[in-house]
């Protein structure tokens, strides 16, 4: 398959017009790679948690913002109790997640889902304001699975985690010492799909409800 | 696959008879078409994005070596394997190696037009694997034994009616005796079956909409997350993409999405938007062990050097068949392969021969509402013109149609002669269809009259009016 490389990058050489890249464009392009440029991006001026929420609210997440820890708590049990689910979680072992005063009927796990558990809770690493995504990443403290695989998945976000693009929600996923971490995952509502006779129909694969708990800076 | 675009013309003809394809055609340029122009005109960026997005991908396209080669650098750096294959069959025999070498039994696969244009399937069932598609449109086509009809939505043309029947035969043996009539109930039916599929599958294939050079990094966007649960859960993850995917950077790959929701389904963002780089770190709790990109070129690095190079940014969104009034009325099988309307009428000759799709360039009235709505301004009536072009240069079309352009160049060339037997044509047919002002039958263009009639010609040929109307100017 070697063979193959070959060939393919030879017929693109071709292609494009020349052997081999020189040292001037090989700078200048290794140079775009690497700068940040000021392209344009969507700009609005609704107030931010407003904006983000109502986005959220819009492909069907359900968003509680409130403003002390003890509300996350009671958020999360009153949306368990709507919904009609059982009072047990899978609780990221992540330490965002330990200081709040969960209620002590809550059966909480601190690890990754398993396919029997029905509900997640996680914690975001940014909210995008521009079209109300959450940025998850994974790592130990987060593993990829506990977004995709339970019936309910509940997100926590802290409001100064608010960005304004995708690109800076990107940004916010990069671990300084580590790079590029194997999943980011920018999500913006429940799991859907129009697949059948094109109506839609919620949670396809992934969750089938979204709920994400904005708890505002004091 | 296999290409049956050489039928198009038989396979319209039973797509325009069919009456549940024909609403599910009008739904969807309803609802697609307006949720488009809904979020196309609330970002007020949105234009200024198009020409955005169409400038990253010439630049990307004129430095394809360097891109592709800093792709690869990066995905080995990030612990993946890239694999590059010239065609679909040997980017399949990979595929089936890197199963064989995992030991692997089960496959998943989340739907990807590359895996379509490869024929992974059929590839991966000889081999003996047994392979599950996860989205639930290509899942429902799976069991129907069926191609895709539209890249975004594949089953488009099944009733619900058919997709129960399917799931009650297939799901009998894993417990789903009823036959179920909802929706809601047959998504969480199909829901739970695939679920096991998930779980025990060994290797997990998906596509990528894009590839990133400054990262190593491929991006996939889906609405179910059958995607993430693909590329999540197995220990191997393949990533199957064309050499065109490649885009610089992360900067870049947000400018296209924003294009890409958007112009698909009028979406803002998919549900899931994942960027996924290499393996999972060693201290991760999930996530494959291994990652493998198969790089395909079929072709595009030909047209990488010819003027179908446009054709090259394609971010594979769907718009231009949404608002193509010919795939608006035959449906995406007519086209008989892979990809259908305006992109698959430019693409599938060049990637199954000119010779065997002569119809589907023809197919367009050139009417240009695909290159008004596309993201990245691929000129496609202009491909599909110079597609005409090579055809009529090699003599792929038909002979009748060859012997009728003649005459009509020959008339072209000769003004005098053109007038003069217009100017007798016309008062012939004036006075035979006086009566009645128009011809319901007209020797040579029965396919023409059958459904509509031609009127009279009434007064003088259109050349002599304008000279009356000159003349008049001066005076
Ligand atoms: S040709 Fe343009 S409109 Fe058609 S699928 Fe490709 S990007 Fe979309």
């Amino acid at each position: 398959m070697t063979l193959a490389r070959e060939k393919i990058l030879d017929r693109v050489a071709l292609a494009v017009g020349r052997d081999r890249i020189d040292p001037k464009t090989e700078a200048a392009l290794t140079k775009r790679l690497n700068r940040i440029p000021t392209i344009l991006r969507p700009q609005w001026d609704d107030n931010p948690v407003r904006r983000f929420a109502s986005k959220l609210r819009d492909v069907a997440a359900s968003v509680d913002v409130v403003d002390s820890p003890a509300d996350v708590a009671k958020s999360v049990s009153s949306f368990l109790l709507e919904n009609d689910v059982p009072l047990a979680v899978a609780m990221a072992p992540d330490d965002r997640l330990n200081d709040y005063p969960w209620p002590e009927y809550l059966k909480i796990s601190r690890r990754n889902v398993n396919p029997k558990d029905v509900t997640a809770i996680t914690a975001a690493e940014a909210g995008v304001i521009e079209t109300g995504s959450l940025v998850l990443r994974s790592k130990p403290q987060s593993p990829t699975s506990m977004n995709f695989l339970p019936e309910n998945h509940i997100v926590i976000l802290l409001q100064e985690q608010l960005v304004k693009n995708l690109e800076d929600g990107w940004r916010c996923a990069l671990d300084s010492s580590n790079g590029v971490p194997r999943t980011v995952n920018f999500i913006t509502g429940p799991s859907k799909t129009a697949d059948i006779e094109q109506t839609m129909e919620y949670g396809a694969h992934g969750p089938r409800r979204l709920h994400v708990i904005l708890l505002l800076a004091t | 696959m296999e290409s049956k675009s050489h039928d198009f013309k038989v396979r319209s003809g039973q797509a325009l008879k069919d009456p549940f394809l024909q609403s599910a055609l009008e739904n969807l340029s309803l609802g697609f078409v307006e949720s488009r122009r809904k979020c196309a005109e609330a970002l007020p960026e949105f234009e200024a994005l198009r020409d955005l997005g169409k400038n990253i991908y010439d630049h990307t396209l004129e430095n394809l070596d360097f891109y592709l080669r800093r792709y690869e650098e990066k995905v080995i750096e990030s612990g993946g394997h890239v694999h590059w294959a010239s065609t679909p069959d040997e980017a399949c025999r990979i595929a089936t190696d890197i199963c064989d070498q995992a030991k692997a039994k089960k496959v998943i696969r989340g739907k990807s037009m590359i895996g379509e244009e490869m024929g992974i399937n059929d590839a991966l069932d000889e081999a003996g694997f047994e392979t599950t598609e996860t989205d639930l449109g290509e899942y429902i086509l799976q069991l129907a034994e069926e191609p895709p009809s539209h890249i975004v939505a594949p089953a488009i043309h099944k009733t619900k009616d058919e997709i129960s029947d399917l799931f009650q035969v297939y799901h009998a043996d894993r417990g789903f005796t009823e036959r179920q009539t909802e929706r809601t109930a047959l998504v969480q039916e199909a829901r739970q079956v695939l679920r096991e599929s998930f779980i025990s599958a060994d290797v997990g294939i998906t596509g990528a909409n894009f590839l990133i050079a400054e990262t190593g990094s491929n991006i996939i966007v889906t609405n179910e997350g059958n995607g993430d649960l693909t590329c999540t859960l197995p220990k191997v993850h393949i990533v199957t993409a064309a050499i065109d995917k490649v885009i610089p950077s992360v900067e870049d790959a947000m400018v296209l999405l924003r294009l890409l929701g958007r112009s698909a389904t009028g979406q803002e963002i998919t549900a899931y938007t994942t960027f996924t780089t290499g393996p999972k770190r060693a201290e991760d709790d999930d996530g494959p062990e291994e990652y493998h990109v198969i790089l395909l070129d079929n072709g595009r690095s030909t047209m990488l050097a010819n003027e179908f190079r446009d054709m090259l940014r394609c971010i594979r969104c769907g718009a231009c068949m949404n608002h193509c009034p010919v795939y608006g009325s035959v449906g995406g099988h007519a086209y008989g392969w892979v990809y259908p309307g305006p992109m698959g009428s430019v693409l599938t000759p060049m990637m199954v021969g000119l010779d065997k799709a002569v119809d589907l360039p023809n197919a367009c009235t050139l009417n240009g509402r695909c290159q008004d709505v596309c993201p990245v301004r691929i000129p496609l009536p202009k491909l599909l013109r110079a597609h005409r072009t090579w055809q009529h240069e090699r003599k792929f079309n038909s002979s009748v149609f060859r012997f009728g352009l003649g005459i009509w160049t020959f008339f072209a060339r000769h003004p005098n002669l053109y007038q003069f037997c217009t100017r007798i044509v016309m008062s012939v047919m004036g006075s035979l269809g006086r009566r009645k002002g128009v011809f319901n039958r007209m020797p040579f263009a029965g396919g023409w009259t059958q459904a509509r009639d031609l009127p009279t010609p009434q007064g003088k040929t259109f050349q002599a009016a304008w000279r009356a109307k000159q003349r008049e100017k001066k005076q």
